[in-house]
């Protein structure tokens, strides 16, 4: 058999057989109580194969010494015909992980997160149903079942939370609903809607004066000109021959003008709540229809349903960030000699400015956990600080949920299911926050950091460089992204150095007549945990070269520098591996 | 005479290569950033008198295929290497004894400004370092049950001598959480590399005799070793022998040495009516036992045939 066929036999054998071992080790390693069963095999599979890629160094100077060891030959001749083959099943495997292991990756990050949502949310539904708090119960169940409606003991809880709720029912208990907040004394509001209730009075609509007085005295109870104005309009439409249904139509007739003025000050969040309401009762009423339409249109921008932001937390979630935002996104910094107390200096080793050279932060963005969609970032406990020129702080804005898309910040948002649930953003200070800012931020640019800071292995090669670019004038370190960056550019280096070292051992240790007893292969777990040692030491010393290259060339200089050493390393090997046709006798050549 | 010479030169030579090898990557990877030269020098003397079996055992694997290509006689290679790796691991034990290594000091690091530093749940991010001043600090607490969770000054207070921001009320550390000391050998369950070291500290206190017996059961046990790990008809197998062969050696000797078998061996040689021998005594001769079984078993093995 020609060495090259012998290398592609042996590289599949060994990697075949090395992903079982690590498939069984992952099944083995697996724990039912935090991997649910339907990801099960999924998170298996790409464990294995994590595995495998980062054994792939060992495995190829295992399956190269194996090929070439138990050949028969002139060393010269093997040494040549096996050069080709071997670097091209090297750069074949290099090619293969560097692209498919960020993929991998995601996925077994994903099966593992989602998993443990799925039995926190196990965990709540069981103590909420325990605790007879269905409404929480319900809330919590419908996270589980977003993940895994079949397994079996989301069904059960299912089984349980359903018999509970109908208990609650008949007893009227407490029901997973949600109850309308009562409105908050509002005088200076109460004001505004009686004079618009008097303008109605006075062109004769007296259901819109009827509702606009109702609506004044909601907001400030004690205001007794309202009260009055909103019998006159009562007594008017009354005279006027109305009826008990008169005063239901009146009614809706009300919210839709409150609907519909909310739409009109640009609160769409309001007015969806209303129109969807109001939908429910009359689904065929023309007005609203047309106008819940307008309101979800309008919705879109100035809000958003948390919904959106669950679905894209659900997929995938980023914990804890914070970033500068720069008030210049695309070019590069600029020098405030003047006034450093209001900027910030360029990071050390950072190319991006010389040290004397300051950013200027426009705003501070900080969130517990981030969330993305291709278009859009989702911010769950999000703060917001801007920035006046001085460096002092203008605005400190606080939201449960924020969707940052088409350039716009947006910290209102909406159950779509419940509208009546609204999160609505404050001042950290107290009092009512703007619903939205414009932002220049870049929701790739966003998620590129957000991936190469939590997790750089599960991000493409070329996000990774770019998050790296970028990182110092968000105000990030850019370790993270060039540890990573260096460790895939090392595996090339570490697959095809293996690959010269397997090549020297395999020609250097062959067997007299290059006939290999049967018997010998029974040591090949051993050879396997030696070859394993040796990539282990290897590893290690590589990382520390990492390491130190990154404390001296932090930003992507290192990537040039770790590369040129790597080189060398190569190049030694090679010339190591070149040399051995010295030590192996010819005389049992075929 | 001229072979065995260029043997006990590779032998060396391969000491000195695996000593610096390892203990670059015992120094570089558990200096913490800021370390000056005087730090990583005063270190990596530190780690090769801590290390250094580990390139004596390497060496001995390596030398013995040496000695034996050269001399052809595995007598000879065998006794070659115990004298050797013997004379390497008693000097070293010497130098052990004269406390070369300066005691570690390591310069303290300065605060990063400019990027986001994260230590445990909390972050910070400073613009700058003014002597006591933090310009443009802002921190964010992330685990905190209510906003707000983020903290802006443009100028806060800054300790130099504790490394701490002050943010109002809250303080911030300004570096990044020390990671775990790093060791260089792995972990493993009920038998951490640290033993190696606390074996030899162990030794320190021991007389030159005890110290002497000791060195030489890890030397036969690892010359042992050696050749019974070149007897495989296929030399290969024979190569991957070998490194498993170091891998063994190192944690047999850390397992042996750990205070539970030293324990077991005092009770073992109480019960065999020497009770004053010491713990580290019996381990050596333990060692020095095996050792003798593999070198008698490389011996009497037919010789292999010449590659």
């Amino acid at each position: 058999m020609k060495p090259g066929k012998r290398i592609l036999g042996a590289t599949i054998l060994v990697d075949g057989l090395a992903f079982l071992v690590f498939f069984a080790l992952a099944a083995y390693e697996r724990n039912a109580n935090v991997i649910i069963p339907s990801y099960a095999l999924k998170w298996e599979l790409s464990k294995a194969f994590l595995d495998l890629a980062w054994w792939l160094p060992a495995l190829q100077f295992l399956a190269l010494a194996l090929a070439l060891g138990s050949m028969a030959g002139k060393s010269e001749s093997l040494l040549r015909d096996s050069i080709l083959p071997g670097v091209l099943v090297s750069a074949l495997l290099a090619a293969a992980v560097l692209i498919l292991a960020p993929d991998m990756e995601t996925r077994r990050y994903s099966y593992l997160d989602l998993s443990g949502r799925f039995n926190k949310a196990l965990a709540d539904t069981r103590a909420a149903l325990g605790d007879g708090r269905l409404v929480d119960a319900r809330s919590s169940y419908g996270a589980l079942a977003s993940i895994d409606r079949l397994d079996s003991r989301a069904v059960e809880l299912e089984t349980r939370l359903v018999n509970a709720e109908i208990k609650a029912a008949r007893g009227g208990g407490p029901r997973a609903a949600a109850a309308v907040a009562a409105p908050l004394r509002d005088p200076k509001a109460a004001r505004e809607e009686l004079a618009k209730a008097e303008d109605y009075f006075r062109q004769r609509d007296f259901y819109s004066a009827n509702w606009h007085a109702k609506k004044a005295l909601s907001l400030e109870p004690s205001l007794a000109e309202a009260r009055v104005l909103a019998d006159r309009a009562w007594g008017e439409i009354l005279a006027s021959g109305g009826s008990a249904a008169d005063a239901e139509k009146a009614a809706f007739f009300g919210r839709k003008v409150e609907a519909f003025g909310y739409l009109q000050s640009g609160d769409a969040v309001s007015a969806y709540r209303l129109f969807s309401e109001m939908s429910r009762e009359k689904p065929s009423d023309a007005d609203v229809r047309r106008y819940l339409t307008e309101s979800l249109a309008a919705l879109e921008t100035s809000g958003f349903f948390k919904d959106e932001a669950d679905a894209a937390a659900a997929a995938r979630v980023f914990p804890r960030f914070l970033i500068l935002v720069p008030a210049t996104p695309a070019t590069p910094a600029t020098p405030v000699a003047a006034a450093p107390q209001a900027g910030l200096p360029a990071p050390r080793g950072s190319a991006a400015a010389p040290a004397s050279t300051y950013l200027r932060p426009a705003a501070i963005l900080a969130a517990r956990e981030v969330a993305f969609t291709p278009e859009s970032a989702f911010f769950f406990d999000l703060e917001y600080i801007t920035l006046g020129s001085e460096g002092g702080e203008i605005l400190h804005i606080v939201a449960p949920y924020a969707k940052l898309a088409a350039g716009k910040l947006f910290f209102e948002s909406v159950e779509r299911e419940r509208p009546e649930t609204v999160f609505m953003p404050s001042l950290a200070s107290g009092g009512a926050a703007p619903l939205f800012v414009e932002s220049r931020l870049d929701v790739l640019t966003l998620y590129r950091l957000a991936a190469g800071l939590r997790q750089p292995a599960s991000s493409s090669t070329l996000d990774l460089f770019q998050g790296a670019v970028a990182a110092p004038r968000y105000g990030l370190s850019q370790k993270p992204f060039m540890a990573e960056l260096l460790r895939r550019l090392g595996l090339p280096f570490a697959i095809f150095g293996a690959a010269a070292l397997g090549t020297l051992v395999g020609i250097r240790f062959r067997p007299a007549g290059g006939k290999v007893a049967k018997a010998a292969w029974l040591a090949l777990p051993v050879m396997a945990a030696g070859a394993a040692f040796f990539y282990y030491v290897g590893e290690a010393a590589d990382r520390l070269l990492s390491d130190w290259v990154l404390r001296i060339l932090p930003g992507p200089l290192s990537l040039a520098a770790s590369a040129g050493l790597r080189a060398v390393v190569l190049a030694i090997l090679v010339m190591i591996a070149a040399s051995l046709r010295r030590h192996v006798p010819e005389a049992e050549g075929d | 005479m001229k072979n065995w010479f260029g043997a006990a030169g590779r032998f060396c030579a391969d000491f000195l290569l695996v000593l610096i090898l390892v203990v670059a990557i015992a120094t570089l990877g558990a200096s913490p950033a800021g370390t000056d030269a005087g730090g990583l020098l005063a270190a990596a003397i530190a780690a090769a008198l801590r290390l250094f079996p580990i390139a004596a055992i390497a060496a001995i694997f390596l030398g013995y295929h040496a000695f034996e290509r050269r001399t052809g006689r595995r007598f000879l290679s065998l006794l070659s290497v115990l004298v050797l790796g013997f004379g390497v691991l008693v000097g070293f034990t010497e130098l052990r004894r004269l406390d070369l290594a300066p005691g570690l000091r390591y310069g303290k690091p300065l605060p990063p400004y400019g990027m986001v530093v994260e230590n445990g749940t909390s972050s910070l991010l400073v613009g700058h370092y003014e002597g006591s001043s933090a310009v443009l600090a802002l921190g964010y607490e992330a685990d905190a049950q209510e906003a707000p969770r983020l903290f802006y000054s443009p100028r806060a207070e800054y300790s130099p001598e504790t490394g701490t921001v002050r943010i109002g009320s809250h303080a911030f550390k300004s570096l990044e959480a020390a990671e775990p000391a790093w060791r260089f050998l792995p972990s493993i369950p009920g038998l951490e590399g640290r033993r190696l070291d606390e074996r030899l500290a162990g030794l320190d206190g021991l007389q030159l005799p005890l110290a002497l017996i000791v060195a030489g059961g890890m030397a036969f046990l690892a010359a042992g070793l050696a050749g019974f790990a070149s007897l495989p008809r296929w030399p290969l197998v024979g190569f991957f022998f070998g490194l498993a062969g170091v891998v063994i050696l190192v944690l047999l000797d850390a397992a042996l040495m750990s205070p539970p078998a030293l324990l077991l061996a005092g009770k073992l040689a109480a019960k065999l009516g020497l009770a004053k021998v010491a713990g580290p005594l019996v381990v050596a001769c333990l060692e020095a036992f095996l050792g003798l079984v593999f070198t008698v078993l490389a011996l009497v093995a037919g010789r292999r045939e010449a590659e």
